[in-house]
């Protein structure tokens, strides 16, 4: 019986970019979309406790091609020399990513998927080219709302540790007060919270979100409970009451996970919900704007 | 540089090689050993940032991934510490291959360190030189260390016994999103590097990250070794496989810079 294969390749426009990519045991050309696996943060392409490893042989077995690359200055791709600013950096390198794989699979489709950052990444470029016809996302940053400081206070109120916290000054529902109170009296922007907050950005996200969803492209999207960067299940759909998310989105939150699914059995359940959710949608990319005005 | 795999078909194994940079009338060739499981992730920038300024003076450098870890192929649950030790072997017959070397520098960190040591007692003629940074010298006191972070069941985190030994933890737990197997265990437990010192032949730098107040086992390891092959050094410098919030991001310049001038 074939097995999957992995290859380390040398991707972009200078061959800077380092990534491996892993080949179905009996590649059927264009049966099932590619899958483009970015960095979280500044973790390299295995990702945080080597969950993009196993989730790309697991996809693999099922028929993917699946690509996992370090954006530059990450991992091992080298620095990029040129002035890009950060943000246009990692658009033009998944873009690059994304015209390699649909080259070496043979596969004009692609799945985005991404933690942390990289889920932001994927959903700031994915509108933007045709081949793109599904989003995973997993922990993307999400304004809060009302609904969140309510349960999040909530819940830290129901920690004795939280409590302890308070007493000796390192309580997170203090500071989040007080930020909130300093960004009311003095326009303190610093904190991370408070900039999805703001009123700019969080229009921008909601337009980005409002064109993906109108491309017809399929998101699923993961929160992990125990992480400050949301609270409760259908955070993004209060956070975003404009966009149209019906039936291309499918949500879902797992309870007592971490940001990194750190728990092994967090991250087979996220794997067999990926795998199934990319077996059962139906993908597909209405969009007038072609890939090279990315 | 290159990715590239490596090794038997049934056991690939991942590198980066990266070539010297610079004119050199008398070039070196280097292995570089990694940690693993979640120091595996966080030393990654200071071992890159290693092997790019050793190909900046002699070395054409190797780095790679362990059978079950990074990139390689495997999983972490069909590893083991002899497993290992047989991916350096691999790796430095590949970069002898690679560069015509007859001889290499090995350089491990952590775990690394500990494995890249038994590899220099096994292949004596085959290694120039040895480094030696932040070894783990104890097994048992590491496999103590590993189990206190580990997602044990409650009734055992209650156990007086704790911390807890080999045999408590059933087949397998998981370290910070890494499964410890109970097999794995009792490999890390056999570690002992000051047993090991007298066998150690190469010239060898072993580096403290720990500054002028080393701990215990560091101290008795620099003296272990016979012949005076141990060079001990004690910098006070951030700790690339810890996680600490007052250096994030920080990379430690100071041991870097310590092994290229002490290789060079």
């Amino acid at each position: 019986m074939q097995k999957i294969r992995e290859d380390a390749v040398l991707i972009g426009k200078n061959r800077t970019l380092v990534g491996v990519l892993t080949r179905p045991p009996n590649p059927q050309p264009q049966a099932r979309p590619a899958i483009l696996i970015l960095n979280a943060g500044f973790v390299h392409r295995v990702g945080p406790n080597r969950m993009h490893v196993t989730m790309a042989r697991k996809f693999a077995e099922f028929g993917h091609y699946v690509l996992r690359f370090d954006f530059s200055g990450i991992g091992d791709s080298v620095n990029r020399t040129d002035q890009l600013p950060l943000l246009d950096a990692a658009l033009s390198e998944i873009k690059a990513a994304i015209d390699w794989l649909t080259s070496a699979s043979l596969m004009p489709q692609v799945i985005l998927i991404g933690l942390c950052s990289g889920a932001d990444h994927a959903v700031l470029y994915g509108w933007r080219d045709p081949r793109v016809v599904g989003l995973v996302l997993l922990d993307p940053s999400v304004p809060p709302t009302i609904r969140y400081y309510w349960y999040y206070i909530l819940n830290r109120l129901a920690r004795p540790r939280s409590w302890l916290n308070a007493l000796f000054g390192e309580s997170h529902v203090r500071r989040l007060v007080l930020e909130r109170i300093n960004f009311a009296v003095i326009g303190n922007r610093s904190s991370a919270t408070l900039s999805l907050q703001h009123r700019s950005v969080r229009a921008q996200l909601e337009e980005v979100y409002r064109k993906t969803v109108e491309a017809g492209i399929k998101l699923l999207c993961v929160f992990a409970e125990n992480t400050q960067r949301h609270s409760y299940r259908d955070q993004l759909l209060d956070a975003f009451p404009l966009v149209p998310f019906a039936r291309n989105l499918k949500l879902e939150f797992f309870e007592a996970s971490d940001h990194y699914f750190t728990a092994e059995r967090d991250r087979a359940k996220l794997t067999k919900l990926i795998i199934e959710w990319a077996s059962s949608a139906e993908f597909r990319h209405e969009s007038a704007a072609p890939a090279d005005q990315t | 540089m290159m990715p590239f795999y490596f090794g038997a078909e049934t056991r690939r194994l991942f590198g980066i090689f990266e070539p010297l940079r610079v004119k050199s009338s008398s070039v070196g060739a280097a292995v570089l050993c990694y940690p693993w499981g979640s120091e595996y992730l966080l030393v990654h920038r200071a071992m890159r940032q290693l092997s790019s300024r050793l190909t900046m003076t002699r070395y054409n450098v190797l780095r790679f991934d362990y059978f079950g870890s990074g990139d390689s192929a495997g999983e972490l649950n069909e590893a083991d510490l002899s497993g290992w030790q047989a991916d350096i072997d691999t790796a430095i017959d590949e970069m002898k291959d690679m560069t015509g070397a007859a001889r290499v520098a090995l350089i491990g960190l952590r775990i690394g360190a500990s494995l890249a040591a038994r590899v220099a007692v096994a292949r004596p003629k085959e290694i120039e030189s040895l480094v030696l940074w932040d070894p783990i010298v104890s097994g048992p006191e590491y496999l103590r260390e590993l189990l206190s972070k580990a997602d044990l069941p409650t009734k055992m985190a209650f156990n007086p016994r704790y911390p807890m030994a080999v045999e408590d933890i059933g087949e397998a737990v998981n370290v910070e999103g890494y499964t410890l197997t109970q097999a794995f265990s009792r490999d890390f437990a056999s570690l002992d590097l000051i047993a090991l010192a007298p066998a150690l032949t190469a010239r060898t730098l072993l580096v403290s990250s720990k500054g002028v107040r080393p701990d215990q086992a560091t101290s008795r390891l620099a003296s272990a070794a016979t012949n005076g092959t141990i060079r001990a050094e004690y910098v006070e410098s951030i700790r690339p496989w810890a996680v600490d919030p007052k250096y994030m991001g920080g990379l430690p310049t100071d041991v870097v810079q310590r092994i290229v001038q002490w290789l060079e």
